[in-house]
């Protein structure tokens, strides 16, 4: 063993957890889809809150709920719903990637896997763009 | 062609945390990384420690962190690197000086697998015999050479030290296969914890770091399936 007396410091770390989980700095594609498929994650999580927000206006008559729904129809929130569809695209075609690679299928070809996810990801959300804004 | 060499420096004995230091170094290009920190080490600065023993990329002694990613000095070459190089020591282990890092929590987990063959059946006057195909199946696991490069690059054991690792996973996978081996049950059992196979989240650091080219996250995928399918 090593002289115990030395005052050893901690483990060479990225210093905040969140750093450790989306430095991608130098990392390959997996470490990309890892760190996106967690951020879309936390964003879905935020939304379901956001989304029960907007249904309560349900419970407040018709009239409440008009209101709303011609709230959302401005062109940002409708931008940002687009985001929500990519975000969620993202995250439900990633979550089959990794569901294919915890049962070892296709690890060979995650890279291929990664970028098809993201072509779709980008198609799917053009076309709701187009559908949206017209 | 002069290099620049960035090492961060840490000696325990004397500083309160680490610092940056920088070298100047005239290399060939075809030299190798590991030349450029002797150079140092010898007609620079001789408190600079480094651990190195065959210098041939087989005793995996010198795995470091390089342009921010995981490699080893004796197999990296001037001319891949560029002029200015970053070396750091690997992430997720305690610093003992400099590039030196402690690997003993690494080693007792490589033990925890029991990286050798368990089989009481006596083999009578010959070897235990094993097919060409057999021994292919674990083919890519027997390159392992315990550098650490894998483990200190995965995220998922930088956020939990209890975590197996790649490399101790690819240390089970060699036996796991092995169709000479008579302990799968054990060993599936030690690496189907909790801190075990399914802590990896197919991150693929270990396969991009990997200085022997392991396919690693393909190993581990090998051993969550055959926990799957044996109840694990």
């Amino acid at each position: 063993m090593l002289a115990e007396e030395y005052k050893r410091p901690e483990p060479l770390l990225p210093k905040k957890n969140w750093e450790r989980w989306f430095s991608v700095t130098k990392k390959g594609v997996g470490a990309w889809a890892f760190a996106l498929h967690r951020l879309t994650g936390i964003l879905l999580v935020l939304y379901l809150f956001l989304h029960f927000y907007v249904l309560r206006t349900l419970t407040q008559g018709a009239a409440a709920y008009d209101n709303m729904v011609q709230f959302m129809e401005s062109p940002i929130l409708i931008l940002l719903e687009v985001g929500l569809v990519a975000v969620i695209i993202y995250h439900g075609l990633n979550g089959l990637r990794l569901m294919l690679m915890a049962l070892n299928i296709g690890v060979r070809q995650h890279k291929i896997m990664f970028w098809t996810v993201i072509v779709l990801t980008v198609f799917v959300s053009l076309i709701a763009a187009i559908l949206m804004f017209h | 062609m002069k290099i620049t060499l960035k090492i961060l420096r840490f000696n325990p004995e004397t500083d309160q945390k680490p610092w940056w230091g920088e070298y100047q170094v005239e290399m060939e290009p075809d030299d190798r990384l590991l030349d450029a920190i002797h150079q140092v080490k010898w007609y620079q600065d001789g408190t600079l420690t480094v651990r190195r023993s065959c210098a041939h990329g087989i005793c995996g002694s010198d795995a470091m962190v390089i342009n921010g990613r995981n490699g080893l000095a004796c197999k990296t070459i001037i001319k891949d690197v560029g002029n200015k190089v970053t070396l750091e020591p690997l992430r997720g282990f305690r610093v003992i000086k400099d590039l030196v890092v402690d690997m003993e929590p690494f080693m007792e987990k490589y033990r925890s697998v029991m990286p050798y063959l368990i089989n009481d059946e006596d083999p009578g006057t010959r070897e235990r015999l094993q097919s060409q195909e057999d021994r292919a199946i674990f083919d890519d696991s027997t390159k392992c050479i315990l550098c650490g490069c894998c483990t200190a690059s995965c995220p998922s054991f930088w956020a939990n030290p209890n975590y197996l690792g790649p490399a101790a996973l690819v240390q089970a996978h060699r036996f796991i296969f092995d169709s000479r081996d008579r302990a799968t049950e054990e060993r599936l059992a030690a690496v189907g914890g909790s801190d075990g196979a399914w802590r990896c989240r197919t991150i693929f650091n270990c396969v991009e770091a990997c200085p022997r080219e392991i396919n690693i996250t393909k190993a581990i995928g090998e051993i969550k399936k055959a926990l799957l399918y044996n109840g694990g």
